[in-house]
């Protein structure tokens, strides 16, 4: 029953649980409501303490006007600080110059409903939003792979990695 | 709890064969990790070999799965510890299903049986959460409902047991609710707002206990506000806890008290926050004698940067459950590019500081049977007590963010710490230090440079080099790291952290370690080899202790 329940899932449309994150003025807002005009939209989950979330989101940030140009793809950062850091969140968005929507998933339970490990951990979600592609971890060099496959999916592209 | 499995599972089952017919037959998703570790016997770092397992080889994994489809959502996490790897908790041992759950949502109703993590404001009251890393885990196992009553105004009521292990607590925990959101009940979506909570948990255990009449309901309540305008933002919470004698508190009647709260500002390119805490007799769990992580019903936030290099990292502070007071300053600012410090890319600075001190507790004590004076059964001390002269903990920390050109970016961090070695790491409490001074403090001077260059595109080679200075404790230590990786998938690293100013010359010894990942999809391998000093692991304020070890670990991670 569980290998057959497994095999169905690879057909299965994945879309975006519906769970609640906070924006940075205190609006609830439903994660599955999420969406980017038909175009596709990138879900990385970071937390202020994670150096590699940091690097990843800077790393793009370098490139993200030029990303939203030429795809307009959009980023959501979804932070899993606890009360310790969630006061931290805002500043620190605002001196880094990140121009990302922002949300707290303060007691991990979006992180949790799309069973993320660890953190960063990326989502590419289509402009049905379906999540086609996900990546766990963040290397120098990995946010020019996730724009290859945002060019792909712009194209029509499946992608089956 | 198998009938309840099986149910699970023939739900699953009809939705697939359901989907024959109609098209949408849910979502099943998961993850899965392993960890494990061979461990080599190594009488320089051990020489005892306490920290050496009679099983040599250790292994700990766990799966999760849940299924989803519209309102309805279903998980459970089968956990396997064979045994568990030293430094987390042993109680962790053997094999099962400790977390299940099904979930309803509909129109502003949101129900839940079974498993659940939870949290109320800021968690000074209730917060259920896990920290894998740590081996906390304190799910409620029970029923929970969140009721939106109108837009801007939702209560929660739960009632259940915590998960300890592979079993649940012996103390009942009840709780409830209630928020209310400017915004959402004006549906106005504008950046001023504000959010006003008060809550409520409380907790049964019997009590037979032989000389205390120990109250067997506790009851914690708090308020909290939070207003945001702009650019300001403003939180405030405060809770109280009934009469709770307990192993933490050593057993006195005295009620506690909690505030937190903090402000920030941002604008442009500045961001400033400002923390308060005071905590007094605040540790809450469902049982009045347990350990550690065990049973914990609330969180009290710590209000200190997070360090994740190795070496600063070794003297984390965590949170003392007995009660203190601090605060922490924080302010960033990235200078733009084209100014003077800012150069050809602009550069982030970041300044934090914080700090920690024991209460001013005017101890009242007793006769006790052995004719010693003790704490225990009195009131303990008297409330709403300052400032104490036991500093726990001091930080200062700089860091320094830059662009260097084109395939060069560098963070250098330089750090300051006090850090009462006695309180946050041998667990002594302030109720039985007669002499402040007598307390081991260490005084620590660190530095950090991370450089990292992009050789060619998806090629880069990461460096730390750390140095980390100290007359006391284990004296200084120095660390080298070097990562190249090739992305997306490969990463080799080598590290050697060497404490060369140990004051005995016989362990003054190099930790050298090398690893390796390969990522293939959404699934990562990784391999260490090497030796590992023994640290301070933490998360969120909580920390455990991991022993020096040497070895050879795999973990293994995949998601679904």
């Amino acid at each position: 029953m569980l290998l057959l329940t497994l095999s169905c899932a690879a057909i299965a449309q994945d879309n975006i649980p519906n769970i609640q994150l906070k924006d940075l003025s205190g609006n609830m807002i439903d994660a599955n409501l999420l969406e980017n005009d038909g175009k596709p939209m990138i879900i990385s989950f970071w937390a202020t303490w994670c150096k590699p979330c940091v690097l990843e989101l800077n790393a793009i940030n370098d490139q993200y006007i030029d990303w939203q140009e030429e795809s307009g793809v959009k980023l959501i950062a979804v932070s899993v600080d606890d009360s310790r850091n969630s006061s931290r969140v805002k500043p620190f968005v605002t001196s880094q110059g990140w121009d990302y929507e922002v949300y707290l998933d303060e007691n991990q339970e979006l992180k949790r409903a799309l069973n993320v490990n660890n953190i960063p951990h990326t989502f590419l979600v289509d402009g049905n939003g379906e999540i086609v592609w996900q990546h766990n971890g963040y290397m120098t060099g990995d946010e020019d792979h996730l724009y290859e496959l945002i060019e792909k999916l712009n194209r029509g592209e499946e992608i089956s990695e | 709890m198998k009938r309840i499995l099986f149910l699970a599972f023939s739900f699953f089952g009809i939705s697939t064969f359901a989907q024959e017919a109609e098209k949408d037959y849910g979502q099943i998703h998961g993850n899965f990790q392993t960890n494990t570790q061979y461990y080599l016997r190594d009488t320089i770092i051990d020489p005892t070999g306490t920290a050496f397992p009679d099983e040599r080889l250790l292994a700990a994994g766990f799966l999760n799965l849940t299924y989803s489809k519209g309102n309805f959502m279903a998980g459970l996490r089968y956990e396997n510890y064979q045994n568990n790897l030293i430094g987390l908790p042993e109680g962790f041992k053997g094999e099962g299903i400790p977390y299940r759950f099904i979930r309803y949502k509909h129109e502003g109703l949101d129900l839940t049986v079974g498993n659940y993590y939870e949290q109320f404001g800021s968690g000074l009251i209730f917060r259920t959460y896990e920290e894998r890393g740590l081996g906390l885990d304190n799910a409620m196992d029970g029923l929970r409902l969140i009721y939106e009553i109108r837009p801007g105004l939702k209560a929660k009521a739960l009632v259940g047991r915590q998960r300890i292990y592979f079993e649940t607590g012996d103390g009942i925990v009840r709780g409830g609710d209630l928020e209310f959101n400017l915004n959402e009940f004006s549906g106005n979506r504008s950046s001023t707002n504000l959010i006003v909570g008060a809550g409520a948990v409380s907790r049964f255990q019997e009590s037979t206990d032989p000389i205390y009449n120990l109250p067997e309901n506790v009851a914690a309540a708090s308020l909290r506000a939070n207003f945001i305008s702009g650019n300001f933002n403003i939180f405030g919470e405060y809770a109280y806890k009934s009469q709770d004698p307990n192993s933490g508190n050593r057993f006195i009647f005295k009620p506690g008290h909690a505030i937190y709260a903090n402000g920030s500002y941002s604008k442009g390119n500045l961001g400033i926050i400002l923390g308060y805490k005071y905590y007094d007799n605040f540790l809450f769990r469902s049982e009045r004698v347990a350990n550690f992580t065990e049973l914990l019903i609330n969180y009290q936030p710590p209000l200190a940067e997070l360090h994740t290099y190795a070496l600063p990292a070794l003297y984390s502070y965590n949170v003392q459950a007995n009660g203190e007071t601090g605060m922490q300053a924080e302010i960033a600012y990235k200078f733009d590019r084209g100014t003077a410090i800012g150069g050809k890319y602009g550069t982030l600075v970041n300044l934090n500081y914080s700090n920690s001190y024991a209460l001013d507790k005017n101890f009242i004590t007793r006769l006790n049977f052995d004719s010693t004076q003790t704490i225990s059964g009195t009131n303990g001390y008297d409330d709403w007590a300052g400032f104490g002269n036991i500093q726990y903990s001091q930080d200062f920390n700089v860091e320094v963010k830059t662009k260097i050109n084109k395939s060069l970016k560098g963070t250098f961090s330089y750090y300051n710490f006090i850090y009462n070695r006695s309180a946050l790491l041998d667990g002594v409490v302030d109720d039985l230090v007669s002499d402040p001074n007598s307390l081991e403090i260490v005084y620590v001077n660190a530095m950090v440079a991370e450089i990292l260059w992009k050789i060619k595109p998806k090629h880069s080679l990461r460096s730390e080099a750390q140095l980390m200075l100290t007359d006391q404790d284990r004296g200084s230590w120095a660390l080298l790291l070097l990562e190249y990786s090739i992305a997306p998938q490969w990463f080799f690293a080598v590290q050697d952290a060497y404490n060369y100013g140990h004051p005995n010359p016989d362990l003054r010894v190099h930790y050298p370690l090398v690893s390796m990942g390969y990522t293939r999809g959404t699934t990562k391998f990784q391999f260490n080899y090497g030796r590992q000093q023994e640290g301070v692991f933490c998360v969120g304020g909580i920390c455990r202790v991991v022993p020096a070890s040497n070895g050879f670990s795999m973990m293994i991670t995949t998601n679904f």
